[in-house]
């Protein structure tokens, strides 16, 4: 459903040369991928990349979402195909109601799909049955979109919408980050619940920790904007075990002098 | 010296001379106003406080008297305020008591149409000496209006609304005033709500509040205006002791609208709220001007104004906060915040201070900003179109002043009318 081929990117305006140097990656539908990589290495800078944030500029490649060129889409356009991107840091909309939000994009998402609107009260049921499952307190959908939400709060509110807006690929971008190990269950439990054979998910990710959560099909190592190595669910282990400079050498990677300083 | 006036067309004279014979009240002082108000001609842009205001256009005018008007009160439903609401609605300037509704307002509360009080006492026009041409103009010309007494202790609930139409003529001119005087330990709650029909016409509005010790005056301001619209409008607040008044405006079109607060706190510890929207669109101007003057210890006052700008909007802000030298630990605010939609839109904003007391807290804030682009990108990846994230944040900007509005349905019209002018919002009504 996803195909990557040899993406190259860099941010606009910004003399700092090439963030992502020729990824490629496919993601077909019922996968979960995890993509792995120190910071600097490009994970945000795909995230985003694929759901069409300004700023970036691919010179080389492309990306194509069943089919369509992905990278010639709005962003509201990505989401109606059926891309959803969790945030890394989710952001605060002050004056807009969380529920009311969830709806307006749940129903510009079916019309632009040409499906029938939702009303109010169904999509109230809707919302409190999700809420309910990925762990989000009903008072927290009353109030502004993430605004005085905690990190924890935030990325179930991220999960939450997801799960309303059922999407047919997901990227959660560091969605562990900031999580203690009750909140991270939480989320991967409401990810997990959303894993079907019609529906990719990629997880991007520092540390193996939600590995253990949300178990990948299949696991990729990021490093300086390439994809370097490709394995399965126990090459998230080897690298937890014996960390990125040790997993890269023995791929015969060398990399530049401090590539790997906040590996962890 | 230069010049500091635009004069007066003759046709302000000529519709004077035709309309004074009428006119309720002392008919020489009436000619002594008007006289007043030729002596100073209209403010041109030198006048610091119309700097950014030009009266060129009103000054060439040749205004016309209101004429007889009906209007039904359907046309007026938009911007009524439901629920157990007592008010006086005027046409063209002049009382109109079939759409009015004052019956079985509680005792201690007095509600008259101007021209009656005037008549009873001349004196109440006294402004013959005015320093403001446009006070001077009302003083001569003034005919509706309300004039509103609530005695000492009387608490009232329900939104006495004041709804001023306008219709069709654009050269009608309008010379309402109101006098609203909130006695001690009483709270009056009103909605002041400008509406023009049709091309519009000019509105030259004077209102004086009065709100003695322990009281308490909150008022709505709605101003909804046509492309041909323009109001000029002067309220003089005075407080006492302890005395509360707060005040939130919402000014959603008009070729012209210039509101001005002129507010004395005259007792200890009173409270002053004054608050705003302007949401002025290509060829519409809005003029916020407002002088707030500590002159009493312990007071506290607070300016709050949100702009939002789209293409060809012009909007001005200038709030100055005065502390007289015995008006020691005053606290005075002031934040005025401004959204510009368009590079071709233009903000003049203008805080000022002057400060003679030394233990004083008084702060102020401008800000001129666009969209947050990571909030507009947020609410496109979950699938709103651009024009509709937009109009989402913009709306949500101005929301935290209009929900100060008092009565429910002022904010739902506030709410209505603003979301009208924005690109985007009406695929939004949901929200309101």
């Amino acid at each position: 459903m996803l195909k990557i081929e040899n993406l190259h990117a860099e941010i606009e305006d910004v003399d700092e040369g090439e963030i992502l140097k020729g990824l490629d990656l496919e993601v077909r539908p019922g996968e979960v991928h995890a993509i792995m990589g120190p910071n600097g290495s490009g994970k945000s800078t795909l995230a985003y990349i694929l759901a069409g944030r300004d700023g970036y500029e691919v010179t080389e490649g492309s990306v194509t979402f069943e089919g369509e060129d992905l990278l010639e889409m709005e962003p509201e356009e990505r989401a109606a195909a059926g891309l959803f991107l969790a945030f890394q840091y989710p952001i605060e909309i002050p004056g807009v109601a969380n529920m009311y939000f969830l709806r307006t994009a749940l129903n510009a998402i079916k019309k632009a799909r040409g499906e029938p609107e939702v009303d109010a009260a169904s999509f109230m049921r809707l919302l409190r049955a999700q809420a309910e499952i990925v762990g989000v307190r009903p008072d927290l959908l009353k109030r502004e979109v993430n605004f005085g939400f905690s990190g924890g709060e935030k990325k179930r509110n991220e999960i939450l919408q997801m799960a309303v807006l059922q999407p047919k690929l997901a990227i959660l971008d560091e969605t562990d980050s900031g999580l203690d190990i009750d909140a991270l269950r939480t989320v991967a439990d409401g990810v997990n619940q959303l894993r079907s054979p019609e529906r990719g998910i990629v997880v991007i990710t520092h540390y193996q920790r939600l590995l253990d959560y949300i178990v990948p099909d299949h696991v990729h190592v990021l490093v300086s904007g390439q994809i370097i190595r490709s394995g399965g669910k126990e090459l998230a282990i080897e690298l937890e075990e014996k960390g990125y400079a040790d997993v890269l050498a023995r791929a015969g990677v060398s990399l530049p002098e401090g590539a790997l300083h906040a590996a962890g | 010296m230069p010049v500091r006036r635009f004069d007066p067309s003759p046709g302000y004279a000529a519709l004077f001379d035709q309309v004074k014979g009428a006119l309720p009240g002392d008919g020489a002082l009436r000619e002594r106003s008007f006289e007043r108000f030729q002596e100073l001609g209209f403010p041109n842009q030198r006048v610091e406080a119309w700097k950014y205001t030009s009266l060129k256009t009103l000054a060439e005018r040749e205004p016309s008297a209101p004429a007889q008007a009906s209007v039904g009160l359907d046309a007026l439903e938009p911007y009524l305020l439901g629920g157990d609401v007592r008010r006086l609605v005027f046409v063209n300037g002049r009382l109109a008591e079939d759409l009015s509704s004052i019956d079985g307002l509680p005792s201690g509360l007095t509600v008259e149409g101007f021209a009656k009080q005037v008549r009873a006492n001349g004196a109440l026009l006294a402004d013959a000496e005015a320093e403001r041409s446009l006070t001077a103009l009302n003083a001569a010309m003034a005919e509706g209006g309300a004039a509103i007494a609530l005695a000492d202790g009387i608490v009232v609930e329900p939104v006495l609304q004041l709804l001023f139409v306008t219709t069709g003529d654009p050269s009608l001119m309008v010379n309402p005033r109101n006098v609203v005087r909130v006695g001690k330990e009483a709270t009056l709650r009103l909605a002041e709500t400008h509406v023009a029909l049709g091309e519009g016409g000019f509105t030259n509005l004077v209102n004086e509040f009065t709100v003695d010790v322990d009281g308490t005056l909150e008022v709505d301001k709605l101003q909804f205006g046509a492309p041909g619209s323009v109001l000029i409008g002067q309220t003089a607040m005075r407080l006492g002791e302890r005395a509360r008044l707060s005040q939130t405006t919402i000014t959603a079109g008009g070729n012209l609208v210039r509101n001005e607060s002129l507010v004395r706190l005259e007792g200890r510890h009173t409270d002053l709220h004054l608050n705003g929207v302007y949401v002025p669109v290509s060829g519409e101007h809005v003029d916020t001007v407002i002088r707030v003057e500590h002159n009493a210890p312990d007071c506290e006052s607070n300016q709050f104004y949100k702009g939002i700008l789209q293409t060809g909007g012009h909007a001005a802000f200038a709030g100055k906060i005065f502390v007289d030298q015995i008006a020691q630990k005053t606290n005075a605010y002031q934040q005025n915040d401004n959204l510009m939609l368009s590079r071709d839109a233009e903000i003049d904003t203008k805080p000022e201070l002057e400060i003679y007391a030394d233990d004083v807290k008084c702060s102020h804030g401008a800000t001129v900003g666009e969209l947050d682009e990571t909030g507009l990108f947020y609410l496109r990846s979950r699938g709103v179109d651009l024009a509709t994230a937009e109009a989402i944040l913009s709306f949500a900007f101005a929301g935290e002043v209009v929900e100060k509005l008092i009565h429910e349905d002022s904010q739902h019209q506030a709410r209505r009318l603003i979301l009208e002018r924005l690109d985007g919002g009406e695929k939004l009504a949901e929200l309101i």
